[in-house]
């Protein structure tokens, strides 16, 4: 969950319908924290996962979910946005700087949209800056396991998998819905709400919606992050 | 003394469990830490700049105001600046509404900054949220997070409970709140797979 996510507040906030938010929720285009995310949320990460593989005790996954709230039945119409560029980045030595990258870049849009994917490798830039890592590891096609080196790789629209009752979350600090209903809270640490919702009312938000997100799945060799 | 001591070695402890030792190798099998964390960036000519962060799930979200602009912030800093505005968003936070002890805050702060994901590479234990840093105490030593992990009432033990106590890093402070331990909502809706890539088929 980010807070940012503009879509994402939009359609919590008018699920929880009273009046006020419905009266604000025309705003919120004009209040977005981070227009540049709301407009493009191919940018927007929402969740992300390292477990060893259930298939291979040898294999680690990552994966990093972006793109929110893809409507029921949508997934076959939303691609990643080809212009940016989404990294896995791994400190192996306990400075927080990245000292292993993968990287993935989308061309073309749409169900025939293609993939490079670079590393894991060493990054010629480290920090905010980066540059798409080359030699290209492979290429790969949305909805279609590619494998490389050990290395396999599943891009493509899947079920969200984060679960959160969002709406109390709002009900609780609403400065963290400020970005789509434009009410902006003075005291934005002070909780509304004292409590969450009991077991037979609390919603989890995104399956209660049958939400996607468009995911990056990576399953490589512990070796190949260790070393 | 004796509680700025305590204080001083539940820091100190919890710093290392959670990244001192990332470098430390005790041979093939031994722990290998790992950081990850997660961007995006787009073009900046040849280059791409940094448009969004993610590491743990949240942290961001819960502790930095929309207000100010600190979530902003955060997701176009790097790891090494979290010590910077993260770490004010959180003692901030702690504070009030938390009311969570000086000792309490110190642990907390020690172990959820810099913001990444820590897994250890070399360990056959489960994943679990925060396990690398409460050596194992959120359900395996492996670290990380799977998909079944409930990291919000993981989260809110830590921030709203006594799971910090309960490890022994840090006195209890009595600030719990009961009410806001658990939101109540579990993986129930998912559909996750044993087989790659492991999460549920588009709705």
């Amino acid at each position: 969950m980010k807070a940012k996510k503009t879509i994402l507040f939009a359609a919590a906030l008018a699920l929880i319908g009273t009046p006020v938010v419905i009266m604000h929720t025309s705003r919120a285009s004009d209040h977005a924290d981070t227009p540049a995310i709301a407009a493009n949320p191919g940018t927007d990460i929402t969740d992300v996962y390292a477990f060893p593989s259930p298939e291979n005790a040898n294999n680690i996954v990552l994966i990093m979910n972006v793109h929110p709230l893809i409507g029921p039945g949508a997934g076959g119409s939303v691609s990643f946005d080809p212009n940016v560029l989404y990294q896995f980045k791994l400190d192996t030595n306990g400075d927080y700087v990245e000292d292993k990258v993968i990287q993935v870049k989308f061309s073309g849009t749409g169900s025939g949209q293609t993939f490079k994917v670079s590393g894991p490798i060493k990054p010629s830039m480290t920090g905010a800056r980066s540059v798409f890592e080359t030699p290209v590891a492979g290429t790969g096609t949305l909805n279609t396991t590619f494998t490389s080196g050990g290395m396999k790789v599943f891009c493509g629209p899947r079920e969200d998998s984060f679960f959160f009752d969002l709406e109390q979350f709002f009900t609780i600090f609403p400065d963290r819905a400020t970005p789509i209903n434009g009410v902006a809270v003075s005291d934005p640490n002070v909780p509304k709400s004292t409590t969450w919702r009991a077991a037979g009312s609390a919603v989890d938000f995104l399956s209660n919606g049958g939400y996607n997100v468009l995911s990056i799945v990576v399953e490589i060799p512990r070796a190949k992050l260790a070393n | 003394m004796k509680t700025e001591i305590k204080l001083l070695g539940a820091a100190i402890f919890a710093a290392t469990v959670a990244g001192g030792c990332a470098g430390f190798n005790n041979g093939p099998a031994g722990p290998k830490v790992i950081s990850l964390w997660t961007t995006t960036s787009t073009p900046d000519g040849a280059q791409f700049t940094q448009a969004d962060r993610l590491a743990r799930p949240a942290v961001n979200e819960v502790f930095a105001t929309v207000a100010g602009n600190h979530h902003e912030i955060n997701d176009l800093a790097i790891p090494t600046d979290d010590h910077l505005n993260l770490t004010a968003d959180i003692e901030g936070f702690l504070t009030s509404p938390c009311g969570r002890s000086p000792e309490t805050r110190a642990v907390i702060k020690a172990v959820l900054v810099p913001d990444v994901l820590k897994f250890d590479v070399n360990s056959k234990d489960a994943a679990a949220y925060l396990g690398v840093e409460t050596g194992g105490a959120t359900g395996g030593k492996f670290g990380g997070r799977k998909l079944e992990d409930d990291v919000i009432d993981i989260s809110l033990g830590i921030i709203f409970g006594n799971t910090i106590s309960a490890l022994g890093l840090a006195p209890d402070d009595g600030a719990e709140i009961p009410t806001l331990l658990s939101d109540h909502v579990d993986a129930s809706g998912k559909h996750f797979s044993a087989t790659f890539p492991y999460i549920g088929r588009p709705n």
